[in-house]
Parts: C-alpha cells; sequence; structure tokens
C-alpha cells in the first residue's frame, strides 16, 4: 500500500525537515504531500520555524533538492538521491489567507514549477467549482493532475464550521437541504448522498482520482465509495 | 508505485484513495485500522497520512497567572506516521 505522508514547513527546521525525509527515504517511502501547514492553533497566524519553510513552495524545492542529491548539509560530498513523488494543495475556492483566487493561482503555479508532480485539492461541495479551477490552472500553465478531494457532510457541526474553517460555500441546493435537517444522522444522510453525486459527476468527468478525507466516517465512505466504483 | 505512476499505469480510470488521521493520544492504533478495514476491498491507489504540530494549552498556576505548554494531541514522527499503513 502506498502512504502518503504529509509534510509540513510549520514546526519544522530546513535540517528536521531533511532527517525527516532521510527516514521516509529509509523506510521505503517515496511519496509526499508538502504543505505549508496550520497555524498553531490558538493563533491567528502561521509563523514559520525561525530555520524553517515559510511556503511550501520552497519545501517543495528542498524535496526536489533531494532528489538531485543536493542536501543542506553541504559537507556531502556525492549523496544518495532520493525519489520522492511530490503532491501540494490546491485550493479551488482560494486558500483562505490568498488575497484573491488569482494570486493564489499563481502560488500554486509557483508550487508546481518548484517540482511538484500533482495537486489534491481542498474539499469542496460544489463540482463546478472544481471544473472551475481545473479550467483556470491549464489556462495558466498548471498541466498536472489535479485529484478532487471529497468529505461527506456528518454533523451539525461541519454547517458552520467548515465554510468558516476552509473558506468554503456549500451551493445554495445543499444548503436549502441542509436547513431541513434535524440532527447528525439526518445531516449525514444528506451529505453521503450528496457525496456519492458529486463523485459519480468527478468519475464520469475522467479525474484522476477521487480522494476522501475520512476523518473516521469510513464506513459512510465505504457506502460512497460501494456505489460510485 | 508513486501517486503519478499510479495515475499513468489507470490511463483515464478513476482511482480511489483517501486520507486518515494518527489516533489521538491515548488512543489505540486498533482504531484506525478498523477504520482502514473496510476501504481496503476497494484496492486504495494511495492512503494519506496527516501531520498535527503542536498545540499550546495554558494552566492555571497557583499564583493566579497562566502558565503556557505545547503538547501534541496526535503525537507521531516520520517513522511512526508510515508504521501503521497496512500492506
Amino acid at each position: 500500500m502506498e502512504a502518503v505522508p504529509h509534510l509540513t514547513c510549520g514546526g519544522f527546521s530546513k535540517e528536521e525537515t531533511e532527517d525527516a525525509l532521510i527516514d521516509l527515504n529509509f523506510l521505503g517511502i517515496n511519496n509526499v504531500l508538502a504543505l505549508r501547514g496550520d497555524p498553531i492553533k490558538s493563533e491567528s497566524n502561521f509563523s514559520p520555524d525561525s530555520d524553517g519553510h515559510a511556503y511550501a513552495k520552497e519545501l517543495v524545492g528542498q524535496i526536489v533538492a533531494m532528489n538531485n542529491g543536493d542536501y543542506i548539509s553541504d559537507d556531502l560530498v556525492n549523496a544518495e538521491s532520493t525519489d520522492f513523488c511530490i503532491g501540494v494543495a490546491g485550493y479551488p475556492e482560494k486558500h483562505y489567507e490568498s488575497m484573491s483566487p488569482k494570486t493564489d493561482l499563481k502560488y500554486l503555479k509557483e508550487k508546481v514549477d518548484a517540482g511538484a508532480e500533482y495537486i489534491v485539492t481542498q474539499m469542496f461541495f460544489d463540482n463546478q467549482k472544481y471544473f472551475d479551477f481545473v479550467e483556470k490552472c491549464r489556462e495558466i500553465g498548471i498541466e498536472v493532475p489535479i485529484i478532487p478531494g471529497l468529505k461527506p457532510l456528518t454533523k451539525e457541526r461541519h454547517i458552520s464550521f467548515i465554510p468558516k474553517t476552509f473558506n468554503i460555500d456549500f451551493p445554495e441546493a445543499l444548503a436549502s437541504e441542509l436547513e431541513k435537517c434535524k440532527d447528525d444522522s439526518s445531516i449525514s444522510a444528506l451529505g453521503t448522498e450528496w457525496c456519492i453525486q458529486q463523485s459519480k459527476e468527478l468519475k464520469a468527468a475522467g479525474v484522476p482520482s477521487l480522494h476522501y478525507y475520512t476523518m473516521g466516517t469510513s464506513k459512510l465512505v465505504k457506502e460512497i465509495v460501494s456505489a460510485v466504483y | 508505485m508513486n501517486v503519478i505512476e499510479s495515475i499513468n499505469k489507470a490511463k483515464g480510470e478513476t482511482l480511489f484513495s483517501f486520507e486518515i488521521l494518527p489516533p489521538l493520544k491515548g488512543s489505540s492504533i486498533k482504531k484506525l485500522y478498523a477504520g482502514i478495514d473496510p476501504l481496503m476491498e476497494f484496492k486504495p491507489s494511495f492512503i494519506n497520512v496527516t501531520y498535527h504540530r503542536e498545540e499550546y494549552v495554558y494552566k492555571k498556576q497557583s499564583n493566579g497567572l497562566l502558565k503556557r505548554s505545547a503538547t501534541r494531541k496526535r503525537p507521531e514522527n516520520d517513522q511512526e506516521q508510515l508504521g501503521f499503513v497496512p500492506q
């Protein structure tokens, strides 16, 4: 089974990042998803480690350098090259800190230009947002596969938490159905059905993979996947 | 096979993949396996494992001031992250 560990800028110096990559390489892991990472929970702004990366594109750069045998420890001679396949995150509805959708896309392009081979998206509930995002990526020369990320809504808490935390809108059709839901079980039934419909449409459009944020809902994800594949 | 090789090999077929979180401190790895098990029959091409950095907690001291300390709710290091993904 291929494991894709998430590697973040936050909380790591460049040397710790290098050590982590060496560990992964020794374990035979050759995938990483390179992320800036969240701010510390009680802090509103992200601050990088004093000797760490501030942006995912810099982290991508370090991994690419190691893939070329170029470590930050400059006393190494003939160091082994790693062979990491690097993914990065994309935001169909813009990263919540980005100034505009256009600047957000520019940052994504920089991550891909730095060496990312594919993109996994933040969750979304309106497929049109994904399709538009892919189109805009292609327009500015982002050619790599763009894997849609999906999550079934299962809890009342999600309804306020997701739009607020991730800058994601629910489409009107979903929002009006959610308004009728009285408890977690009705939300979960609606969320599962919505996710099945999203998945079917995306699969029909030939997306590279359907990537589910399971978050302890693997029984529901099983229901969704059974309906789709 | 890495992610991009899986995508290329699929030749346009849509793959299946998912993301899991490492267990909370004090929770068991068995629960995580139990969560993955029902999905294995669909032959996921890859499984992402998230990373969770430290958080700050504030505890009141006897003098009334708050003391900040860092804690990790989902402790892991990179080796352990991968140890639990089933083969």
